[in-house]
């Protein structure tokens, strides 16, 4: 097929009624759509009238080809029929149906431990550390594989249930669900390695003899790490000089804690004490080392119902630079540069004093009812609020966040301070600044490097790979072979976390074990062997904590504790600290207003979702997950606000020079409403070169942009004066328009016709419209069908019925969803834990962009209200489950049909691949395996990747179509064993006894804040069933009569009544942007 | 010259040749077409076994449990083959020197070199079937795996086609037993046991795609 029919597919490919789509829409369509208040909106190009959906999509399937300059697809139209033919005439002649399957061995354990039930999984408890946090886990394993990682729901701080009276829940970050990838990705380095050549371990263990005899001179390079047990061997090497850095650091937390109080202590919230919520450049949701914790937290004192009483919720009020989780969730949002929140901090900490803004930038209508109304609520609400500072805000503003929260009197009632475990300990920064120095003095004779990556994500300006070559002894150790590696003279493999024992603190200090749950597929040591190697008295890991935690006095039960996962009654213990010191803050001086000027632009530098700080940039997992935000996969960017890209000149899906301190990189320009004006932000953990096949290797491209070339010492989160110049043009693989549910049955798409549409799919409401108009619901009279009335074998022939089909009666369990949209706060856990339960394939870059994702659940996000303050929605949209499915009634094969219990099954060996089903989608959940996204699995080096699967979920080959089944599995699997309990003791007519909660799905054990709730109808008492009666709950696209099980719960805002609703400038976002 | 003519008998010759000619093709049809079912080509299959071990013996003659060896299989998807310990129970008193044995003896001695037998009830990899669900239902072992107390050797005993599990998921009557009845080999069912078994142990066999096809 050549170019030219492609081109035709996509651009005249509307039939007869309108010949020239092009200029007919241009006709109609105004030159900048005016969107009402209330409009909503996916992208500024939508908002300004040109998104490709309105010139070219109108309700089909597929966005066409998206840019006429992407190369055709080598698997054209055509050559796919050949080869389905070839292929065909192949199954043919082999006579695939009639031969036998392939020859099977079963090879049983010489001899089964006695917890072992061959074909059952078990889950065992354990822990994951990022950044010296611990997220207690339940690792799921199958015949001794692990398979999937969900939070372990009886940790005393990390879990708990939201609503009372419910099971135990804990969710669980996208990061903690997506590392067990690496478990097993063949890119692990598996030999220990002596200047760029394999070696033994023998051959270093012997180097690390010879090393002890003079500790003087070594050092330890460690990522951050809350394990007792690193802290007990630190102990033991006495003399031996300790650094710790990460790229991601919340030191000036501690930093700020030491202005106000003389010496760091931890701050703590409990949200769900508070009625109000300010979070300074703090994203509570994602970002936060307690962000679990936080949201679970928030979503108790969100809820109507909730810990705030009924008919109260929480207000959350965000002042940020970059748009983060916790501004989407905000009711009030203040987009502001992070060196002006200094001003504000101080500002507002005044006003609750008595003092008005100066004549300056906050006294800006759009700013200072921040201060003023914002006061006003902190100091009514005395005892009942709390302020957070985030990681970017520098350490006067955390002090100035404690005298605050002094005030408005949190410490004691929404704030606690607890001890933290090593107060010493110098920043990070400044830590990794100290080594340079004392290496560049000849301090230093070797180092060991544990974990980590410095020499990509250390300040640019210490030239760390540079340092590290010039010493003349070395070592890392390691999961991979990473550019630091490469710089050291020897390198160890490290085990990875599910094959060792460790120990670590969650937020609040309680010690969190971790135990194998598989030995190290290719050897390698765990962190405290390696230091129980250099302190002369090498032992087993599974000593090691064990016998650091019996010094502790803490242990009553060692098999107890490994059993459940964490030491019972160890958190940090609670400070007592005075009332704070303002921190001296010189002539503060404050500017005049916040325009963008080129060359007073402000960088500052974002945690990338895809690979943190470019540690997980092996992880296709997580470089498929979009972005919550902009929706951009595979890549990393700078995010720019609609007015900075124009006042510098650059467009967004174009490349983007930053110059600041006299360094620069260049990455793409994705411009994003919302963004802070002056102030871009640079997504960190991209251009990887020595990552492994899927970040970036000497044969791979690299996934993103190289960008800590721009952080320094002291520009290490934020950096002033930077200038931006526009580039060549660069596509971002974003998402944002891929299976568009807004066009479904409006023939002429146009942006009046978007702004109708959406309200129908996304419902809200305000706290005090809810609770004062009681008869408020969500799904309107007129467009909800009474399936009561009409209930049973109906037809529309027939009494009245509104089905062209036969309805169906449903007995025993009607499986249902219910999806709060309150409380989502968009952090895409569901959407990882899904792709680990279901063995969804990734695609990559190249098939995303060509609208392949396969992803079953999407998180759609949209933008209401203008787009310099603009509000954010996120829908997480998996399979309604439609009782009356469209897709049902067009597959010719009968591939997708309904169960008794009311789910659409998908039989994948039955589906021939017509995608009939995807095109009558009305949701557009169904998702097609263009290709053999599994061929790679074939390879022997990948076979390991093959342990990963889940083995009751099939593996599905090219050519079928899939989507979300409700975690069908999950459900058979709980059915089976339930009435395995109770063979021959059937009370008579009793259903089942599932009681409700015995089923929990993928994404619902995910979600940290409970948004997700699965159960079943036919039990009235159960939780779905009273939030399918709830008035906030609502049918997607009820007019289509396709009756979803799953449901939406309207979203409920809670915005101050002080703050006078916003006026809408489409003309604003105009400009910059195509 | 006298003409040839063919005798009076050839003309049943002549007709068996028409029957011959037209029912060939037929015939070769109905050949490949049953030559390529399940029943033809899966019954039987009878796979060698790195220890020839025989289940006539075992569960005929000695007539131990099912149970004994396949332990899980009221609490498990999977039946389980028997890790080699379970051989060893026995084997460590009776016939531990011979010959056949080796593979058992190896693989519990050492571990790492487990014995590898090869799967003889075969399902296509998108059908997962669980052991637990059937069996606490009452289905003997006997409905799906034949005289297994008669097998020298294991072989295939019934097709294992969808069309013959759905016979039963429709009508699960006829193959249900009482469960102290379960592994009991050449069983017939007693006056009314199906229907007894179904409403005791509320067996409702769901034919829903998914029941079978996640």
């Amino acid at each position: 097929m050549s170019a030219d029919e492609h081109d035709h597919d996509g651009h005249h490919g509307h039939g007869h009624d309108h010949p020239h789509p092009h200029d007919h829409e241009h006709a109609e369509l105004p030159e900048v759509g005016p969107t009402p208040v209330h409009g909503y909106w996916k992208s500024l190009r939508e908002l300004a009238g040109n998104a490709t959906l309105q010139t070219d999509r109108e309700g089909k399937e597929f966005p066409p080809g998206a840019g006429k300059d992407r190369p055709v697809d080598p698997l054209s139209r055509r050559n796919f029929f050949q080869l389905m033919g070839a292929s065909m005439a192949l199954a043919g002649v082999g006579g695939v149906g009639c031969r036998r399957y392939e020859k099977e061995e079963i090879v049983p354990l010489a001899r089964r431990p006695e917890d072992m039930t061959p074909g059952l999984t078990t889950q065992y408890a354990t822990s994951f550390e990022l950044g010296g946090v611990a997220t207690p886990l339940l690792a799921t394993s199958f015949e001794g594989r692990p398979i999937h990682l969900e939070g372990n729901t009886e940790h005393p701080w990390h879990s708990g249930a939201i609503v009372p009276g419910t099971d135990r829940h804990a969710g669980i970050s996208t990061f903690a669900q997506a590392s067990i990838l690496h478990l097993y990705d063949p890119d692990r380095q598996k030999t220990v390695m002596l200047d760029k050549k394999g070696n033994t371990i023998e051959a270093f263990r012997n180097a690390i003899d010879v090393l002890r005899k003079n500790l003087t001179g070594v050092r330890v390079l460690c990522e951050a790490t809350s394990s007792p047990t690193v802290a007990a061997l630190k102990r033991q090497l006495q003399g031996v000089g300790w650094h710790e850095y990460e790229a991601i650091s919340w030191d000036n937390e501690r930093l700020g804690t030491k202005l106000a109080f003389g010496r760091a202590v931890r701050p703590i919230a409990k949200l769900e004490k508070c009625a109000t919520i300010v979070t300074i450049d703090c994203d509570i949701f994602t970002e936060h080392p307690a962000s679990l914790r936080y949201s679970r937290d928030f979503a108790k004192s969100r809820r109507m119902d909730g810990s705030l009483g009924i008919g109260q919720m929480n207000r959350l009020w965000s002042v940020e630079s970059q748009f983060s989780n916790a501004g989407a969730m905000a009711d009030h949002r203040l987009s502001l540069r992070s060196d002006y929140q200094l001003h504000f901090v101080k500002a507002l900490d005044e006003a609750i004093a008595g003092n008005a803004p100066g004549k300056n930038f906050l006294s800006l209508a759009r700013i200072a009812p921040y201060v003023t109304v914002l006061a006003a609520e902190l100091k009514a609400n005395h005892g009942k609020a709390v302020v957070l500072a985030g990681r970017r805000a520098s350490p006067e503003v955390h002090a100035v966040v404690a005298h605050l929260n002094a005030q408005i009197g949190a410490f004691g009632n929404t704030l606690d301070y607890f001890e933290e475990p090593e107060p010493e300990r110098a920043s990070h920064v400044a830590s990794i600044q100290q080594l340079v120095a004392d290496i560049k003095g000849q301090k230093v004779q070797s180092l060991i490097i544990i974990g980590g990556n410095p020499v990509y994500d250390a300040p640019a300006d210490l030239d760390f790979g540079t340092v590290l070559a010039s010493l003349s002894s070395s070592v890392h150790l390691s999961e991979y072979y990473n550019e630091t590696s490469d710089k050291a003279h020897w390198f160890v493999p490290r085990a990875h976390y599910l094959e060792t024992w460790g120990d670590a603190r969650s937020f609040d200090g309680t010690i969190t074990l971790s135990q194998p749950l598989i030995a190290p597929l290719w050897g390698g040591v765990s962190t405290v062997e390696m230091l129980s190697m250099l302190a002369g008295n090498e032992q087993s890991g599974e000593k090691l904590v064990r016998s650091t935690l019996e010094g502790m006095n803490i242990i009553s039960n060692w098999r107890q504790h490994v059993a459940d996962g964490f030491v019972p009654k160890t958190p940090l213990a609670l400070a007592t600290v005075n009332a704070p010191n303002l921190p001296p803050l010189g002539n503060l001086v404050v500017p005049n207003d916040d325009v963008p000027r080129n060359g007073e632009i402000e960088v500052t530098f974002a945690v990338s979702p895809f690979t943190y700080d470019g540690r997980y940039a092996n992880n296709a997992w997580l470089h498929e997950t979009p972005d919550f935000l902009t929706k951009v996969t595979w890549d990393n960017y700078v995010l720019v606000g609609p007015e900075t890209a124009t006042a510098c000149g650059v467009e967004n899906d174009h490349m983007v020079t930053i110059k600041a301190n006299g360094r620069e990189i260049t990455l793409p320009c994705y411009t994003i409403p919302g963004q802070a004006r002056g102030s871009v932000s640079v997504v960190l953990g991209g251009g990887r070169t020595l990552a492994g096949r899927v970040g970036g290797d000497a044969d791979h491209k690299s996934v993103g942009w190289e960008t800590n070339k721009l952080r320094t010492v002291a520009g290490f989160e934020s950096t002033g004066k930077a200038t931006l110049t526009g580039g060549e043009g660069y596509e971002l693989a974003s998402i944002q328009e891929h299976w568009d549910i807004r066009t479904g049955l409006i023939k002429k798409v146009t942006s009046e016709g978007i702004a109708q549409r959406l309200p129908e799919l996304i419902k809200e409401t305000t706290a005090k419209d809810f609770v004062a108009n009681k008869v408020w619901h969500a799904e309107k009279e007129e467009e909800f069908f009474n399936d009561l009335e009409h209930a049973g074998n109906t037809d529309r022939n027939e009494e009245g019925g509104f089905s062209l089909f036969k309805e169906k009666d449903y007995e025993g369990h009607r499986w249902a969803m219910a999806i709060d949209l309150s409380t989502c706060t968009g952090c895409n856990a569901c959407t990882v834990a899904c792709q680990s339960e279901n063995n969804i394939p990734v695609v990559g870059r190249k098939e995303v962009m060509n609208n392949r994702e396969m992803s079953w659940i999407r998180i759609d996000r949209y933008f209401s209200g203008s787009p310099d303050d603009p509000k954010v929605v996120h829908q997480p949209i998996g399979c309604q489950q439609c009782e009356q499915a469209p897709c049902e009634q067009v597959c010719p094969v009968g591939a997708t049909s309904h169960s008794d219990e009311g789910l659409n099954d998908m039989a994948y060996n039955r589906c021939i691949g017509t995608r009939y089903c995807a095109n009558n989608c009305p949701y557009k959940v169904r998702r097609f395996n263009f290709l053999d996204w599994n061929s790679e699995f074939r390879d022997a080096r990948n076979k390991v990747r093959r342990l990963l699967f889940n083995p009751d979920v099939t593996v599905r080959m090219r050519g079928v179509m899939e989507k979300c089944s409700f975690c069908v599995q999950r459900i058979l699997g709980a059915k089976i064993k339930n009435k395995a309990e109770h063979r021959s003791n059937w009370p008579p007519g009793a259903p089942a006894g599932l009681t409700d909660n015995a089923i929990t799905t993928a994404c619902q054990a995910a979600c940290p804040t409970e948004a997700i709730v699965f159960g079943d109808l036919s039990d009235k008492d159960s939780r779905v069933s009273k939030l399918h009666a709830d008035r906030r709950s609502y049918a997607l696209l009820p007019e289509t009569y396709t009756k979803p099980r799953n449901r939406f719960l309207a979203r409920i805002r809670n915005p101050n009544k002080d703050m006078a609703p916003k006026t809408t400038t489409p003309a604003a976002a105009t400009g910059g942007h195509e | 010259m006298q003409r040839f003519v063919f005798p009076e008998w050839t003309q049943v010759l002549k007709k068996a040749v028409g029957l011959l000619v037209t029912g060939a093709p037929v015939y070769l049809v109905f050949l490949i077409w049953y030559g390529v079912t399940p029943e033809a080509i899966r019954i039987g299959y009878q796979p060698d076994q790195p220890v020839p071990y025989s289940h006539a013996l075992h569960a005929g003659e000695l007539g131990l449990d099912c149970r004994y060896c396949h332990s899980v299989v009221e609490r498990s998807n999977k039946a389980a083959i028997p890790p080699a310990a379970t051989c060893m129970n026995c084997h460590s008193q009776v016939k531990k020197d011979s010959e056949a044995l080796i593979p058992i003896r190896t693989a519990f001695a050492e571990p790492d070199q487990p014995v590898k037998w090869t799967r003889v009830t075969d399902l296509p990899d998108y059908v997962y079937f669980s052991h637990m669900a059937h069996v606490n239902a009452s289905v003997g072992c006997e409905e799906c795996h034949g005289r297994i107390d008669q097998m020298v050797k294991v072989y295939q005993a019934k097709p294992l086609t969808m069309e013959w599990c759905i016979e039963c998921h429709r009508n699960p009557t006829p193959h249900l037993r009482e469960f102290e009845n379960l592994t009991k080999m050449g069983y017939t069912q007693t006056e009314g046991e199906g229907e007894r078994v179904k409403a005791k142990n509320n067996v409702n066999p769901p034919v829903n795609c998914s029941t079978c096809h996640r």
